[in-house]
């Protein structure tokens, strides 16, 4: 059974870092029929080709299109275990994420979400353009820990300020909140009052794991 | 016509090109697309900047979205900064093959920008500085920029002929700019810096040669972000004129780039023009000079396009210090 786990966990990372969609539902799948459990097969699997992958960015090897692709492979087989996380599986934190109104670029926020699902978190992506209540509203909904947002655009960067006025007010406990994309600088993110400036989609996941850790 | 290093190489003193020309709106109390709308409006704005600034260049309204505009994606606008594209539907050939080359003596603003060229350059002695988007960065406001990086690896013959397609948007437009009195032409691919060296040069490189080779004008070219991994690519494009972004450390990489194309950089808008006092500006000019004293093929600039809300005063720092002779 050892084998047979450790063959299939090793083919779920290595179709992530191939790119290889086909493999990675096979292997999925095949997790399942072997009675693997989905959080193992994600963490060891999944998760663990995606780690190979950002390593991979960071020496020059990968770059976007490939993190891109490989991200999409890593959904793929998501798409497969997800359903069968235990119900007392619990992710390393929930996240809301997305692109504040009057901005419609999505690839940085994108790779950001992706990076963080494979390190464990639960995403919750509202996309892009996204009305600046709809970052609260979603943050109660789900009893979210980090609500992340980024603006490419200086006419609506200032909105993430609202965002946290807004958290503030509506919110009974701490949600940490990170903020990033071309348009904001470190010192706009204190003027704000964001606890956190992500300058790259790598830092934006060190920040996450700390501020989990600060619960 | 004289090459660019020869033109600047003239003058006993550093030339100073800035990219904030939003900031003109700010002066004038105009709103973007009433600029855009009117070549009389285009020159008033420049006018202003060239009082203000007193930059050695002067330019229109900037227009990066002049392409996928006229060629029709749903725009989000603003008054007071640039478009930027909703939707983007061009995802396979069978709509890409409906697609025509926009005609600039007809089609959507085109008309309208020429004519404003047109006036500038006849009203100013300076150079005429105009920056369109580039034929990869197009491809990725048509396509999607998520779905362009894909397509790279699972679909690479339509990426191909999108960017046939976007080439010759660029270049038709771009040879009617120069006629209209543009000299200083910069082609500026900010998603190009997503890209490996040898993606760089497949997808990029090539298609810009084209460009350059075919326009008689300066050839300038702008890619966003830390470039130095794509420096022989960068310089493999028939550019005479390297623009780089603030992420760049500029001494560092000048001893790379050949004496005979301008380096143009770097100060940072973020961090520097729009957070710092007007001193701390000046001191940091000066330092970039002093630091690129050694290489008289350098222009000072902007790293990139500044917020338009950059303090004025900053500017000015940064103009007045750029114009200062260091030794």
């Amino acid at each position: 059974m050892e084998d047979q786990k450790e063959k299939i966990f090793s083919g779920l990372s290595q179709a992530v870092v191939d790119m290889d969609i086909d493999s990675a539902v096979y292997f999925a799948r095949k997790a399942l029929e072997a009675g693997i459990s989905a959080e193992e097969a994600i963490v060891y699997g999944l998760s663990n080709g995606m780690e190979r992958v950002s390593k991979l960015y960071q020496e020059d090897i990968y770059y976007v299109p490939e993190l891109v692709v490989c991200g999409d492979t890593m959904y793929e087989g998501l798409n497969i275990l997800k359903p069968h996380l235990n119900k007392t599986h619990k992710p390393l934190g929930k996240l809301i994420i997305g692109v504040v109104e009057g901005d419609s670029h999505d690839i940085g926020k994108n790779i950001v979400a992706m990076l963080l699902e494979a390190a464990g978190f639960e995403i919750h992506d509202l996309g892009t353009d996204v009305p600046l209540h709809h970052f609260a509203d979603k943050a109660l909904e789900v009893d979210a820990d980090i609500v992340a947002m980024s603006s490419l655009m200086t006419t609506s960067r200032g909105g993430m300020g609202n965002v946290i006025e807004d958290l503030k007010k509506r919110s009974l406990r701490k949600r940490f909140v990170m903020v990033g994309g071309s348009a904001v600088t470190a010192a706009f993110a204190q003027r704000i009052g964001a606890d956190a400036y992500g300058p790259d989609a790598f830092a934006a996941v060190t920040l996450a794991k700390k501020m989990m850790l600060q619960f | 016509m004289i090459k660019l290093i020869d033109y600047i190489k003239k003058f006993d003193r550093r030339l100073v090109f800035p990219w904030m020309s939003t900031v003109g709106l700010r002066l004038t109390g105009y709103k973007l697309y009433d600029v855009y709308n009117s070549p009389q409006k285009q020159l008033y704005v420049a006018q202003v900047m060239d009082e203000e600034f007193k930059a050695d260049f002067v330019y229109p309204m900037d227009d990066g979205a002049l392409f996928f505009e006229t060629i029709g994606l749903p725009l989000i606008k603003t008054d007071y900064d640039f478009p930027s594209s909703m939707e983007h539907p061009i995802k396979d050939q069978s709509i890409l093959s409906g697609l025509r080359v926009p005609d600039p003596y007809k089609d959507g603003r085109m008309p309208v920008n020429l004519e404003s060229y047109s006036l500038i350059s006849g009203h100013f002695d300076k150079p005429l500085a105009v920056s369109l988007q580039g034929p990869f960065t197009l491809a990725s406001e048509l396509m999607g920029v998520m779905d362009l990086v894909r397509a790279i690896i699972r679909n690479p013959q339509y990426v191909t002929d999108l960017l046939n397609y976007t080439t010759e948007v660029v270049l038709t437009y771009a040879l009617a700019a120069v006629q209209a009195g543009v000299s200083f032409l910069c082609i500026s691919e900010p998603t190009a810096v997503l890209l490996s060296p040898p993606r760089f040069n497949q997808l990029v490189s090539d298609n810009l040669r084209k460009i350059f080779t075919s326009t008689d004008a300066w050839k300038i070219l702008h890619v966003c972000g830390d470039t130095t991994y794509l420096m022989p690519q960068l310089l493999n494009c028939g550019t005479e004129g390297l623009s780089l972004d603030q992420a760049v450390d500029l001494p560092g990489i000048a001893p790379r780039i050949p004496e005979e194309v301008v380096i143009i950089g770097n100060i940072d808008p973020l961090n520097v023009l729009a957070e710092l006092t007007p001193a701390e500006v000046w001191e940091n000019t000066l330092d970039l000079l002093f630091n690129m004293k050694d290489y008289p093929n350098f222009l000072v600039s902007f790293g990139c396009d500044c917020l338009p809300d950059t303090p004025v005063e900053n500017l000015k720092a940064a103009m007045e210090g750029g114009r200062t002779l260091i030794k």
